[in-house]
């Protein structure tokens, strides 16, 4: 695998005058892998933006330094890495009067000359980013006017014009509705695998990196940053360790976070599919540890698009979830 | 948002705006306190003799220069301001806020108090130095405060304080104004409340070339500004993201911006208000945010309000004319509020 980026004992923070410099955590070696996405990971706070920063070069590392395609960050002009590395940041653009078309033309400005006079292939590589995230019907409208989620796809559209082999996000679901963030994931995955592009973007939603980035880079404040698929760190502990918060328990057989519960209230559910996950989930949420034990005192099947609940000797039938969990919730409190 | 302005429209709006401009500036040498005969002032201005010694004094050594003082003075005011509120990206910004107006305001009220006091006679009656100091005063005044913003600019390079810094400059200046008019004599603290009016009428046609060839040289190194400005509006990370230098741009746009204020302040005093409106109108006129378009027509709406307002300022049955200052805030704010509720587009500070 080749990469791209290459972090050499990195050190970043901030440093105030006269003051021992302050690492967000300790120095680290990471590659930045050709093809895929990559996701940088952590609890907010933990230093993320300031990662994505340094590695834009913005930002100027405490130690250490970085290498891009084989040569040091520090040796590419401004015009230079204005080809090779495009970012989309959480900044609000305030403009009133800005158009989106502007926007994404603004990704070409590297490649115009003084006057900024878009060509023909300018305009055409404008057209087609975005199209490929799906905003060429916004081209006409004021930029202020859009929502998060059309913010977002034309900073993209912005970003492909800009026709670098590497693009970096900060934060870019933090503002999206749940399905606006399976849809910019499902548009970064798209992006690595049909136009060849190295994807980095920063995320504190465990629950959507895991489900969509190729390989993670696990950051936590003051812990040395942890890299790897992310199948690989679920299984390792890995995930829990570095989101560690009082109070929570990691799943690792779902992938997810959940409330500790105090576990006596158990239930057995066997019931399969789509509805016994629903299911499921619904008696998690009421405080039951739910398994397939079908020695539990309450047994809840499934059959004949009826709920039932076995208790000992008594069998009722329920049409729905919520009339289920309502009769349990009427057991419990006798 | 509908789209307003279609791009087949705009090249007609900017036509038509040369065409007002064109016409208001014929307007203001045809009318001005003084009646003369539009025959005349054909005459006059075509050369043909048997004219009037006193028409043909009014109209080309008076009403000439003064519009086009106020033709360039409303385009370079016009594009600072533009400048200004693209570089700090804040909508109120203005010319002034540098403080360059505030330093002109210095060097002039110090010139009137060493005239008074130094050579115990007041500034008025010294007729030789008179418009000519006057100038020099103001345009060093003004030079000393852009020289101290481009040395701190160059500190800090970062827009934000350079705005505050800005504006604590122009304070400082204005209460040492204030000072210097405290002990200074009654006539010349009056003969600066004149300068602080306004006036497009001070260039004389001796001094006009220099106005007009310092104003363009700014005009034109504004336009090569172009596809920064456009840049800035994204916010610096985009901006350097997008390979622009940032400081050297901020210092570009500084000295330019600075250099234009200077200039017109030295020649007509701190006219206030077409550097804040004239974008706005220019913007909600065109809807859009693309300078290479908002550059030429901010040049062309700027002249044309300058103009609109020294024709105003002369109307006949005045005697003599109204102070300029008053006059672009009295005719521009109206228009300005118009506009707005015209072009709801143009909608609040983002919360």
């Amino acid at each position: 695998m080749k990469s791209l980026i290459e972090c050499h004992s990195l050190g970043i923070g901030y440093k105030q005058k006269a003051e021992e410099p302050h690492l967000l955590f300790p120095t680290f070696d990471i590659q930045l892998y050709e093809g895929e996405l990559t996701a940088l990971v952590g609890p907010n706070g933990a230093g993320k933006t300031s990662l994505i920063k340094t590695i834009s070069g913005n930002l100027t590392p405490l130690s250490g330094w970085i290498t891009l395609f084989n040569k040091t960050l520090k040796s590419y002009s401004t015009a230079e890495l204005a080809t090779i590395i495009s970012i989309v940041l959480t900044d609000r653009i305030l403009d009133q009067h800005i158009k989106v078309y502007d926007v994404v033309a603004t990704g070409r400005y590297p490649y115009t000359g003084f006057w900024a006079t878009l060509n023909q292939n300018d305009k055409s590589v404008i057209q087609k980013s975005l199209e490929m995230v799906g905003a060429e019907e916004l081209s006409d409208r004021t930029f202020v006017t859009l929502s998060d989620g059309e913010r977002q796809k034309v900073m993209i559209a912005k970003a492909l014009a800009q026709d670098t082999p590497i693009i970096l996000l900060d934060e870019p679901a933090a503002f999206l509705d749940y399905p606006s963030k399976i849809e910019l994931m499902h548009l970064l995955q798209n992006l690595v695998k049909k136009h060849h592009k190295t994807i980095l973007y920063s995320s504190h939603d465990l629950d959507l990196v895991l489900r969509s980035a190729d390989r993670l880079w696990l950051v936590a404040s003051r812990k040395p940053i942890a890299t790897g698929i992310p199948e690989q760190l679920v299984l390792d502990g890995l995930i829990e360790d570095y989101f560690a918060i009082t109070g929570l328990h990691f799943d690792a057989a779902l992938g997810q976070f959940i409330l500790p519960t105090a576990g006596i209230k158990k239930i057995c559910v066997s019931a399969n599919g789509i509805t016994g996950i629903w299911l499921r989930r619904a008696l998690e949420r009421k405080g039951w540890t739910v398994n397939t034990n079908e020695n539990e005192a309450f047994v809840i099947k499934f059959g004949n698009n009826n709920y039932i609940l076995e208790n000992g000797q008594t069998v009722v039938h329920f049409a729905n979830i919520e009339s289920l969990i309502t009769e349990l919730d009427r057991y419990e409190n006798n | 948002m509908k789209n307003t302005v279609s791009n087949t429209a705009k090249p007609l709006i900017f036509a038509w705006l040369v065409g007002l401009m064109l016409l208001l500036f014929v307007l203001n040498l045809f009318f001005g306190s003084v009646i003369i005969p539009v025959v005349d002032v054909f005459r006059v201005l075509f050369g043909e003799g048997s004219t009037n010694q006193t028409e043909s004094l009014i109209i080309l050594n008076f009403r000439l220069p003064q519009t086009f003082t106020a033709l360039f003075a409303g385009a370079a005011l016009a594009v600072a301001g533009l400048m200004m509120q693209t570089l700090f990206r804040n909508p109120l910004a203005d010319p002034s806020i540098l403080g360059i107006s505030s330093g002109a305001g210095l060097g002039v009220a110090l010139l009137l108090f060493f005239t008074g006091n130094v050579s115990s006679q007041t500034f008025a009656s010294v007729d030789i130095i008179s418009h000519l100091g006057l100038n020099m005063a103001a345009f060093l005044g003004a030079l000393a405060v852009l020289m101290l913003i481009l040395f701190i600019s160059n500190k800090l390079g970062n827009a934000v304080s350079l705005l505050i810094v800005g504006i604590m400059i122009a304070y400082v200046a204005g209460a040492l104004v204030g000072l210097v008019k405290y002990f200074s004599r009654k006539e010349d603290v009056y003969a600066f409340a004149l300068w602080g009016l306004g006036s497009f009428s001070n260039v004389g046609n001796s001094q006009l070339p220099v106005f007009i060839i310092s104003i363009s040289v700014g005009l034109v190194l504004s336009i090569l500004m172009m596809k920064s400005l456009n840049l800035l509006l994204l916010g610096d990370r985009y901006a350097a993201n997008l390979g622009l230098n940032i400081k050297l741009s901020t210092i570009y746009i500084v000295i330019i911006t600075g250099f234009l204020t200077a200039v017109v302040t030295a020649y007509a005093g701190p006219i206030a208000f077409i550097g804040l409106a004239v974008p706005h109108l220019a913007r909600s006129l065109f809807s859009t945010a693309d300078h290479k378009i908002l550059l030429p027509s901010t040049m062309i709406l700027g002249a044309c309000l300058a103009l609109f307002c020294n024709l105003v300022a002369r109307l006949p049955g005045f005697d003599g004319s109204l102070p300029i200052n008053a006059v672009t805030s009295l005719i521009g704010a109206p228009i300005v509020i118009w506009f707005i509720f015209k072009h709801r587009n143009f909608t609040t500070l983002e919360s």
